[in-house]
């Protein structure tokens, strides 16, 4: 059994212009102690995804299909009591943009303190001195617990919010751009360091960002989400040496890499499609430089074409006979 | 006949005044100050594209905002193309030396009113300066523009307002109504950080292009070295008010000099999971600028400061052919 899996979630936004499909028949499986990335421009549905697994999508959101398996059991068949047991101590969120997601009105150590008293039963003075204990862990001093989320830096309340997120011990922890608003030498600070919890405390995570690059620094696994569907998913390592979907090699060969040779960085032409009205076949058929008719008509299934590849693309295999 | 260089900066400072009203300036005797741009000094070449490299906070969006003449300088002096823009007096000269420079900016929606259509947006500053004589010669430059900047089809945007456009429509835009004044200097600031990657690399060969199309001299102000290094022939590293290295762009990423540049680079993340960073071995975090620095500004973070750090400034020195680095140890190093 999975500790998480993913099967044919389909999270659609219910607008009076029409269903804006932003997460459509998504499959995936995360394996204890493995992290997964997902990856993919604005739009391509990767918060959604992890607003469905964790039930908290806003309106007009609606989650049309599928299952959310944790542990074997769909969350998405769980009332609000059994709902409860899962959030936090099953699976926590770490939210882009921590000054929205702290509330400035209280000290951080009492933020942090809260869900553990909520969740487990536990006396306040306790759950204050493991909220000390994990602000420690995420290298606060525990003095500053004390300290309103408008007297850290950003770099530190990030580092609360992860300190959140661990609070009631979780198994899975869902990241949501947690570095994209930091500067680079805090942002790499805060990606060392959730790698460090993750060893420390054997947890299993997945990381959401727009940046495949941190997901090469940090991850096992990827998934490559482009207008709502993943296209392509496998190790980070073979998805680099051989990206099988033209969109997760326009995607890699589009970023520029400080290590290697200064080369020409290829753009992709036009724009993501519009989700109320995807075009027929495959989504990404309008900027593809092999899309034939077959793109324009039907779609390419999430196929499995090795140990831990799947791709979705019809010409994959004439893509890498190319090479 | 023209000089090599277009833009010189000599000691530029930018001190911004924290002191809240007429009763603290009486009482406290201490003025405060942030110290948002603090002695730069350098100069771009004609036809190249210099980059300014930094954290937020570092001054790189004030030191272009100075060069456009949009914000005073507390001291220092700014040169273009050999004049002297803060002394300078004469209206007429102030006009024709401010047509020649350009700036667009991260979020080309704030910068665009959401009261006109594309065609409007890019006609405007045609009308304002007088450039065009009748409607026909307005249309046709607009639309000459669009296709340049390749905004197409031309005839589907040209009636669209700037709420209709994608992100990176919006930014060609803007990029259009910069060039449509023929400037000989552009200060491009963080113009892709607010987009999507497939989309921000197609605007950055934009840039390059007109560069090369138009010989247009660039200053390309980036929080993000990786993008500098693409885009930029040679660059500035700043912190905290300073540049503390400065060269071409190949020379500083193969052999960065300072211990900032240094924690910089091996904090960019690599998209290539064989490669593991190293180690950044800096600590803490970027002071405010407020804080008042008798030596080094870096020392209290850099992990070879030693006593004399604290005590002078380090002031950029030539180690090599136009590779300036602000650091005793590094400068011994070289």
């Amino acid at each position: 059994m999975e500790l998480l899996e993913v099967k044919d979630l389909r999270t659609h936004y219910l607008t009076p212009f029409g269903a804006v499909k932003a997460v459509d028949d998504i499959s995936f499986k995360l394996k204890k102690n493995m992290s997964l990335g997902f990856a993919g421009e604005s739009g391509c549905g990767k918060t959604t995804v992890a607003l469905s697994i964790m039930r908290i999508l806003p309106y007009p959101g609606k989650i049309l299909g599928g299952e959310v398996l944790f542990k074997g059991i769909d969350i998405l068949k769980m009332n609000e009591a059994e709902l409860r047991q899962v959030r936090w101590k099953g699976i926590s969120t770490v939210f882009q943009g921590a000054m929205a997601s702290l509330n400035p009105l209280f000290k951080v150590g009492r933020q942090i303190a809260d869900p553990i008293m909520i969740h487990e039963d536990v006396k306040k003075k306790e759950a204050h001195s493991r909220a000390n204990e994990l602000l420690e862990l995420v290298g606060i001093d525990a003095s500053r617990a004390d300290n309103y989320p408008w007297e850290l830096s950003g770099g530190m309340r990030q580092r609360v919010m992860i300190a959140m997120g661990l609070a009631c011990n979780p198994d899975v922890i869902i990241a949501d751009e947690p570095t994209t608003a930091l500067d680079v030498i805090v942002a790499h600070q805060v990606m060392e360091l959730i790698k460090d919890i993750r060893e420390k405390l054997d947890l299993s995570m997945i990381l959401i960002t727009h940046d495949i690059s941190v997901i090469a620094q940090t991850c096992d696994e990827l998934a490559i989400m482009y207008a709502g569907k993943i296209v392509e998913l496998s190790t980070v390592s073979t998805m680099y040496e051989s990206p099988l979907h033209p969109y997760t090699d326009a995607l890699i060969s589009s970023f520029p890499n400080i290590k290697e040779k200064k080369r020409q960085l290829k753009s992709i032409a036009g724009n993501p499609p519009d989700l109320i009205n995807p075009p027929p076949g495959c989504n990404f058929n309008p900027r593809c430089t092999y899309a034939q008719d077959i793109c324009r008509s039907e779609e390419p299934a999430l196929d499995q074409i090795g140990d831990n590849h799947s791709v979705a693309c019809h010409f994959w295999e004439e893509i890498v006979a190319k090479r | 006949m023209e000089s090599d260089t277009v833009v010189k900066v000599q000691s530029l400072k930018k001190w911004f005044d924290l002191s809240s009203g007429i009763v603290e300036s009486l009482l406290s005797r201490k003025e405060r100050y942030v110290k948002a741009v603090d002695g730069v000094t350098f100069d771009i070449k004609r036809g190249e594209i210099f980059g300014l490299v930094g954290e937020s906070g570092c001054g790189k969006t004030t030191t272009g905002r100075l060069i456009m003449g949009v914000t005073e300088p507390t001291e220092g002096q700014v040169f273009f193309d050999g004049v002297d823009l803060i002394t300078i007096k004469d209206r007429e000269e102030v006009k024709k030396l401010a047509l020649k420079r350009q700036m667009f900016f991260q979020d080309p929606y704030e910068y665009l009113s959401p009261w006109l259509t594309v065609k409007d947006t890019l006609a405007e500053p045609l009308r304002i300066h007088d450039l065009v004589s009748d409607k026909d010669e307005e249309l046709e430059k607009v639309l000459e523009i669009m296709e340049t900047v390749d905004l197409t089809p031309v005839e589907m945007l040209l009636p669209k307002y700037s709420y209709e456009l994608s992100g990176g429509q919006r930014q060609r835009v803007v990029i259009a109504r910069a060039l449509l004044l023929n400037p000989s200097f552009i200060v491009a600031d963080e113009p892709v950080s607010m987009l999507d990657v497939s989309i921000r690399v197609g605007i950055l060969n934009l840039l390059l292009d007109m560069k090369k199309k138009f010989s247009i001299t660039i200053l390309f102000i980036t929080h993000d070295i990786a993008v500098s290094r693409y885009m930029c022939d040679r660059i500035g590293v700043m912190y905290l008010g300073k540049i503390v290295e400065r060269g071409p762009t190949e020379t500083i990423i193969n052999k960065p000099l300072h211990p900032y540049t240094q924690a910089l680079l091996s904090a960019v993340p690599v998209p290539d999971p064989k490669i593991s960073r190293s180690e950044i071995p800096i600590k803490g975090r970027i002071p405010t600028s407020t804080y008042d620095f008798p030596g080094c500004r870096f020392a209290p973070r850099c992990p070879y400061a030693e006593d004399h750090c604290a005590r002078g400034e380090s002031e950029l020195v030539e180690v090599a052919n136009d590779h300036f680095v602000a650091c005793p140890r590094a400068q011994g190093s070289a």
